[in-house]
C-alpha cells in the first residue's frame, strides 16, 4: 500500500468520523427536543459585550437548578446582522422564544409585533411572584415595578395598546477618559465640566502629542461613536429652534413637526442655530482621527483602549468591555455642552438635556410561535425581579431596570441625569430612513480633515428637503397601515360587547383613539406634502 | 451537437430519473422558489411580514423615477469593467502554473492557491477593511514607506487636482467619495482569484503537447504560445467565468455594505444596485419594492448574459 | 375578509359585497356596523381610496343613526375626512364650523373626544387658533384621554396654550397634574420651571 493510498484512508476515516460525530450531536439534539421531560426555552439578543452572556449564563442556572426539567439556551447573535436574522426567523417559524427588542431589531412596525409576537398586557398587570419577599415591590403590578413604569417602546407599543416586552437594563451614554493619560496631559483631577473646558482638554492633548512626539488624538471617533458627541453638540444648539417649531404645543422634539418646519422654511441650513450646531460638529469631528467615519465601532473602541486617544463617547453598554480590556484607568464624564452664559452659542441653548424620559431597554418580547409562553413569562419574572435584575446588575455592570436596585459603583455616573431640559433635534432625524442616508453620505465634507461648514451645506442641501419628503410619506403610508390594521380589533371588541364588558370597553376607547389620531396625522402629513408640489 | 434519443429508448429506465428527484426538489425549493416569490411580491405593498396589499406595476413605476437606483448602475458598470480587467491576473497566473516544468511544483501552486479559500469570505472583508483604515491600515502604511504617497501627493497638487491626496493627513480610502470606487476596484489586489485559476488551468490542461510541439517548430515565442493557442483555447473557461463574473458583480453587495454601511457611504459612491435593494427591504421596510428592484436587476443580468453568449464566441 | 391574505381588490370587493349584503337585510346593530365597514372600505382598505363615497356613508349613517355609537364613529371618520382634505380656507372654514355642529351632537365619550381631538389639532396646525384649540382641548380632555401618551401631550398642550393666552390658573393646574404623573419624561424638569414662573406671575 503507498502513502497515497494510506493518506486518502486517513482522509477519508477524518472525514467519516467528523460526519459520525455531527450526525450524533443532531440526533441527540433532537431527542432532548422531544424528551417530555425537558423543556428547552431560547432567548436570543445582540448584546455581545463583555459580562452580558456570562450573567445570562448565570442566572439562566440558576433558574435551571430551581425549575428541574427546565433548560434555558442563549443566542447571541451579532447586531450587525440581527435585524436581517430576527426577520427571517419570524418569517421562517424557527424564531426562539425570547427574542430581544429594539434598535437591533430595526423599525418594529405594528404588523410585525401584532404578527409575531404576543401581548404580554394580562401579565403585566399582575405582580410579579419573584418579587414577594421585596418589600415595596411585593404587591405592584410588574409594571410598575421598573424604573420607566413599561411605558415605553417597545417594551410597551402606544399604537397597539399593548405590552410587548420586559426590560432588564437601561442606557445612557457618556464620554470614557483615559485617567492616566489625563492626569499627565492635564495635570489635574476633574474631568471637564464645561465646553470650554472640554475644548481646552483637546487643546492640551494636541499639544502633548507634538511636545512628546506621541501618536495620541484627543478623541476617538468612528461612524457609531462620533454621533454621540457631535450630534449632542448639534442638538444643544436646536434646543430653542424645536420649541419654536412645535406646531403642537408639546414643549418637546416632534421629527414630524421639524421636518415639516424644514419643508415649510421655518428654518433652513442657513438658520444661526443650525449653523452654530454645525459649527460645533466641524470643530469637535477635526479633533477626532483623520477617516473616523470609515470606521466602526470596534476600531474606536481598540483606538481607545490601545491609548492612542484620550476621550471616547459611547454608551453605559460599553463599560463593562472598555473596563475589561483596558490596561489603564477610565474615567467617566457626561459631555459638556455649551451653557446659556457662552457667548457664542449660549443664545441657542435651553441647558443640559434631562435624562429623565431614559425608557428601559435590553427588552425581551416573547414570540407568538413559542411552545413555552408559560415558562417563558415565568423566566423573565425571575430575571426582572429585584433580586434577579440586582444580579444583573451586579454581575454584568450594566445599569439596572428595575425600582430599588442598586446601580454597581462603576456604571452609577451612568444613572439618568433627571434635571435638564427639552432635547433638540438632529439632521439625521430619527426614524428618518433617508434624511438619515443623506445626510450620512454628506457628512464628510463636514467632519472631514479638509471639511467645512459651507462646504456641507453645498452637499446636503439639494436632497434634503426630497429626502425628508420621502420619509414623511411613507410616514403617512405607514401611519395609514397602522390604522387600517385596526378595525379588525376595534370590531372584535365591539362584539364582545362594551356595555357589559370593561376590559373590552377600555381597549376600544384606546384602539379607536389610536387609530383616529393615526390616520388624522397621517392625512395632514399628505396635506401638506401636497401643498408643497 | 447532441444525439436525438427516441422517446421509448429515453423513458426504458425511467426509475433512473428519480435519482434526479433530490437535486430538482432542492434547486427548486432554495432557488426557484425565492425567485418565483420575489417576482410575485414586486406587485405588493410588502413590508416583510404577512399582510401585503396588491398595488400592480407601482412599484416599477416608482423605479423608474428612482435616481439612487439608476445612479447605482452606474457605480456598477465601473465595477464590472474593473473586474473584467481584474480576471488577467487570473489568467496569466494560470498560465504561469501551467507552464511550470515540474509537476511537483504544479502541485504545490494549485495547493498555494486554494487554502486561502478556506478563509471564509468575511474574514477576508474585514481584513480588508483594516487594510484600508487610514491610521492603522496596511496601505497607507506601504504608500508612505515606499514614498509613493509623496508622489499621489505631488501628482494631486501639480497635475491632476483631485484635492484627495494632502500632505500630512493620511488617505480616508472609505470616507472620501472620489477613492471609494478606487478603493473597491482595489480591493482583491493582486486580484488572482483561486477558483479562476483553476477553472483556467483546467482547460489549459486539456491543450495536447502536441500543439505545443508545432508550435515550437514553427518558432512561436511564449507571447505568441499565449496569444495564439492558450487564450483561444481557454476562451469556453473565460466565457463562463465572465458570465460567473457579471452576475455575481451585479447581484453582489456585501463588500459595499460591509465597507461602506447601508448608505453607500460617503456621497453615496458606493451605492450598487444590489446595496439598494437591501436597504429599501431592511432599513426602510420596503420589501415589496425591494423584490422588484431585484426583478430589474434580474432582467439587467439576463440581458447582460445573453449579450455575452451571443458576442464572446468559442472558435473551436 | 379584509385581513386575507394577500389584500386583494377581488379580497376586499368580496369583503365590500359581503357587507352590503349585511347592511341591506337588516337596519339592526349589526347593520349598522356592516354600512360603518363599508365606508371604512372606502376610506382605507381599498387601495386607491375613494374619500367622497366615504364619507357619504358615514354621513348617511349617522343621518340614520344618530344616537348609535358606531355611527357616532363614523361622524367621527366624516370629520377628519372632511377637515383633511385640500380645499381653500373659506371652504374649510365653514367645514370646522359644520364639523364642530356635528361633535356638539355626540353623546358617545370616545366620538365627540376624538373628534374634539381633531378640531384642536385643525385650529393649531391651520388656524393658528390658540384660543379655539384649547377650547376643543379641554371638551376632549373633561371626557378623558384614553392612552397614556396622548394623556401627556395633552395636559402639556393645555397648559402651553392656557399660559400663552394669560390663563394663569388652568396653565397651572394642568402643568402641575403633568409633573405629579409623568416624572420620568423628558418634559417634566422644563415644566417645573414653567410651574414656578407662572406661580410668580409670570406668563
Amino acid at each position: 500500500m503507498n502513502w497515497e493510498r494510506i493518506s486518502n484512508m486517513i482522509g477519508l476515516g477524518l472525514l467519516g468520523v467528523c460526519f459520525c460525530i455531527a450526525a450524533n450531536r443532531v440526533m441527540s439534539r433532537a431527542a432532548e427536543q422531544r424528551d417530555p421531560n425537558l423543556q428547552i426555552l431560547k432567548f436570543a439578543h445582540w448584546q455581545l459585550e463583555s459580562g452580558v452572556r456570562a450573567t445570562f449564563d448565570e442566572l439562566a442556572r440558576e433558574y435551571e437548578r430551581s425549575h428541574p426539567g427546565v433548560r434555558i439556551e442563549q443566542l447571541a447573535i451579532p447586531e450587525r446582522i440581527f435585524k436581517n436574522w430576527h426577520r427571517t426567523q419570524l418569517i421562517g417559524g424557527n424564531a426562539p422564544d425570547l427574542i430581544q427588542l429594539g434598535q437591533g431589531t430595526g423599525g418594529l412596525t405594528d404588523e410585525l409585533l401584532a404578527r409575531y409576537y404576543t401581548p404580554i398586557s394580562q401579565f403585566v398587570e399582575l405582580p410579579n411572584p419573584y418579587n414577594a419577599g421585596s418589600g415595596e415591590l411585593a404587591g405592584l403590578p410588574w409594571r410598575e415595578t421598573f424604573l420607566d413604569g413599561l411605558s415605553n417602546t417597545p417594551a410597551y407599543s402606544d399604537s397597539l395598546v399593548e405590552y410587548y416586552g420586559i426590560p432588564a437594563s437601561m442606557f445612557t451614554v457618556r464620554v470614557y477618559y483615559n485617567a492616566d493619560l489625563f492626569q499627565k496631559i492635564a495635570g489635574a483631577s476633574q474631568p471637564p465640566r464645561t465646553y470650554e473646558d472640554f475644548i481646552a482638554l483637546c487643546q492640551k492633548t494636541e499639544a502633548y502629542r507634538t511636545a512628546e512626539g506621541e501618536s495620541v488624538l484627543p478623541i476617538a471617533g468612528s461612524k457609531y461613536n462620533a454621533p454621540y458627541m457631535i450630534d449632542a453638540l448639534f442638538a444643544s444648539m436646536t434646543q430653542r429652534l424645536t420649541l419654536k417649531l412645535d406646531t403642537f404645543h408639546i414643549m418637546g422634539l416632534d421629527g414630524n413637526s421639524v421636518a415639516l418646519g424644514f419643508l415649510d422654511g421655518q428654518w433652513n441650513w442657513q438658520t444661526p442655530a443650525v449653523e452654530a450646531g454645525l459649527n460645533l460638529m466641524n470643530a469637535v469631528g477635526q479633533l477626532m482621527q483623520p477617516g473616523f467615519l470609515q470606521l466602526g465601532r470596534d476600531d474606536a473602541l481598540f483606538y481607545f483602549v490601545q491609548g492612542r486617544a484620550l476621550l471616547l463617547a459611547s454608551g453605559s453598554w460599553d463599560s463593562s468591555s472598555i473596563e475589561a480590556q483596558a490596561p489603564f484607568k477610565i474615567g467617566v464624564f457626561t459631555m459638556p455642552l455649551p451653557r446659556t452664559d457662552h457667548s457664542q452659542y449660549g443664545q441657542f441653548v435651553l441647558g443640559h438635556p434631562s435624562e429623565a424620559g431614559t425608557g428601559t431597554g435590553l427588552v425581551f418580547g416573547l414570540t407568538a410561535g413559542s411552545k413555552n409562553q408559560d415558562l417563558a413569562i415565568d423566566f423573565l419574572r425571575f430575571i426582572s425581579s429585584q433580586p434577579g435584575n440586582t444580579r444583573f446588575a451586579e454581575m454584568s455592570g450594566w445599569l439596572p431596570a428595575v425600582v430599588g436596585v442598586p446601580p454597581n459603583d462603576r456604571i452609577a455616573p451612568f444613572m439618568p441625569i433627571t434635571e435638564g431640559y427639552t432635547a433638540g433635534f438632529v439632521p439625521a432625524l430619527s426614524g428618518f430612513a433617508d434624511t438619515a442616508r443623506i445626510v450620512s453620505n454628506h457628512m464628510h465634507r463636514l467632519v472631514g480633515q479638509t471639511g467645512s461648514v459651507a462646504e456641507f451645506i453645498e452637499g446636503v442641501q439639494p436632497d434634503y428637503g426630497e429626502a425628508l419628503a420621502s420619509d414623511l410619506r411613507r410616514k403617512a403610508k405607514n401611519g395609514l397601515r397602522n390604522a387600517e390594521s385596526k378595525d379588525t380589533s376595534l370590531a372584535a371588541n365591539w362584539v364582545l360587547g362594551l356595555e357589559d364588558n370593561a376590559e373590552a370597553r377600555a381597549k376600544f376607547d384606546q384602539l379607536i383613539e389610536a387609530q383616529n389620531a393615526q390616520e388624522q396625522s397621517a392625512y395632514y402629513l399628505r396635506l401638506k406634502l401636497e401643498s408643497k408640489r | 451537437m447532441a444525439i436525438r434519443v427516441s422517446n421509448p429508448k429515453a423513458l426504458h429506465e425511467w426509475r433512473l430519473y428519480l435519482f434526479l428527484l433530490p437535486s430538482f426538489l432542492l434547486i427548486g425549493t432554495f432557488s426557484y422558489f425565492p425567485a418565483l416569490s420575489a417576482i410575485y411580491h414586486s406587485f405588493f405593498d410588502w413590508q416583510g411580514g404577512d399582510s401585503r396589499k396588491f398595488i400592480g406595476l407601482d412599484n416599477f413605476r416608482r423605479i423608474a423615477t428612482d435616481k439612487v437606483l439608476w445612479g447605482s448602475f452606474l457605480t456598477i458598470a465601473i465595477l464590472v469593467i474593473a473586474n473584467i480587467v481584474k480576471m488577467i491576473p487570473s489568467i496569466v497566473m494560470a498560465v504561469m502554473v501551467h507552464r511550470l516544468k515540474s509537476d511537483r511544483w504544479q502541485y504545490w501552486y494549485r495547493v498555494l492557491l486554494v487554502v486561502p479559500m478556506i478563509v471564509p469570505g468575511l474574514v477576508t472583508l474585514f481584513i480588508w477593511k483594516f487594510f484600508f483604515d487610514p491610521n492603522m491600515g496596511v496601505l497607507n502604511r506601504v504608500l508612505d514607506v515606499t514614498g509613493l504617497k509623496s508622489l499621489l501627493v505631488a501628482l494631486d497638487a501639480h497635475l491632476f487636482h483631485w484635492g484627495v491626496f494632502l500632505p500630512d493627513v493620511p488617505i480616508a480610502w472609505l470616507s472620501q467619495p472620489d477613492l471609494i470606487i478606487p478603493a473597491l476596484i482595489l480591493w482583491g489586489f493582486p486580484w488572482i482569484g483561486a477558483v479562476g485559476v483553476l477553472i483556467y488551468l483546467a482547460g489549459l490542461q486539456s491543450i495536447g503537447v502536441e500543439v505545443y510541439e508545432a508550435a515550437e517548430l514553427d518558432g512561436a515565442g511564449p507571447f505568441q504560445r499565449f496569444l495564439h493557442i492558450e487564450l483561444p483555447l481557454i476562451t469556453t473557461q473565460i466565457r463562463l467565468s465572465l458570465v460567473l463574473l457579471v452576475i455575481g458583480t451585479l447581484q453582489g453587495f456585501g463588500l459595499q455594505l460591509l465597507l461602506l454601511g447601508e448608505g453607500g457611504g460617503a456621497g453615496g459612491r458606493g451605492m450598487v444596485p444590489g446595496l439598494w435593494m437591501f436597504n429599501r427591504a431592511f432599513v426602510a421596510g420596503e420589501f415589496g419594492y425591494a423584490c422588484a428592484i431585484g426583478m430589474v436587476l434580474f432582467v439587467f443580468i439576463l440581458v447582460l448574459t445573453l449579450i455575452n453568449n451571443k458576442y464572446v464566441r468559442v472558435d473551436k | 375578509m379584509l385581513n386575507v391574505q394577500p389584500k386583494t381588490d377581488g379580497s376586499v370587493e368580496r369583503a365590500a359585497g359581503i357587507l352590503r349584503e349585511l347592511s341591506e337585510e337588516a337596519d339592526d346593530p349589526y347593520g349598522i356596523l356592516a354600512r360603518y365597514y363599508l365606508g371604512r372600505i372606502e376610506q382605507i382598505h381599498r387601495a386607491k381610496p375613494d374619500w367622497e363615497k366615504a364619507a357619504a356613508i358615514y354621513r348617511d349613517l349617522h343621518t340614520a343613526h344618530p344616537e348609535h355609537p358606531i355611527a357616532q364613529i363614523g361622524a367621527v371618520k366624516y370629520g377628519i375626512l372632511r377637515l383633511s382634505e385640500r380645499v381653500p380656507s373659506a371652504v374649510l372654514s365653514s367645514r370646522v364650523a359644520e364639523i364642530e355642529r356635528l361633535a356638539g351632537s355626540l353623546d358617545f365619550p370616545a366620538a365627540r373626544r376624538d373628534l374634539n381631538l381633531a378640531l384642536a389639532q385643525v385650529y393649531l396646525t391651520i388656524f393658528r387658533s390658540d384660543e379655539k384649540a384649547l377650547e376643543h382641548l379641554m371638551v376632549a380632555e373633561s371626557i378623558g384621554i384614553a392612552r397614556l401618551k396622548n394623556r401627556a401631550d395633552v395636559w402639556v398642550r393645555i397648559g402651553d396654550l392656557a399660559a400663552s393666552l394669560g390663563q394663569r390658573e388652568v396653565a397651572l393646574q394642568y402643568f402641575q397634574k403633568f409633573v405629579e404623573r409623568f416624572q420620568r419624561d423628558s418634559r417634566t424638569y422644563t415644566i417645573g420651571e414653567r410651574i414656578r414662573e407662572l406661580q410668580q406671575g409670570a406668563p
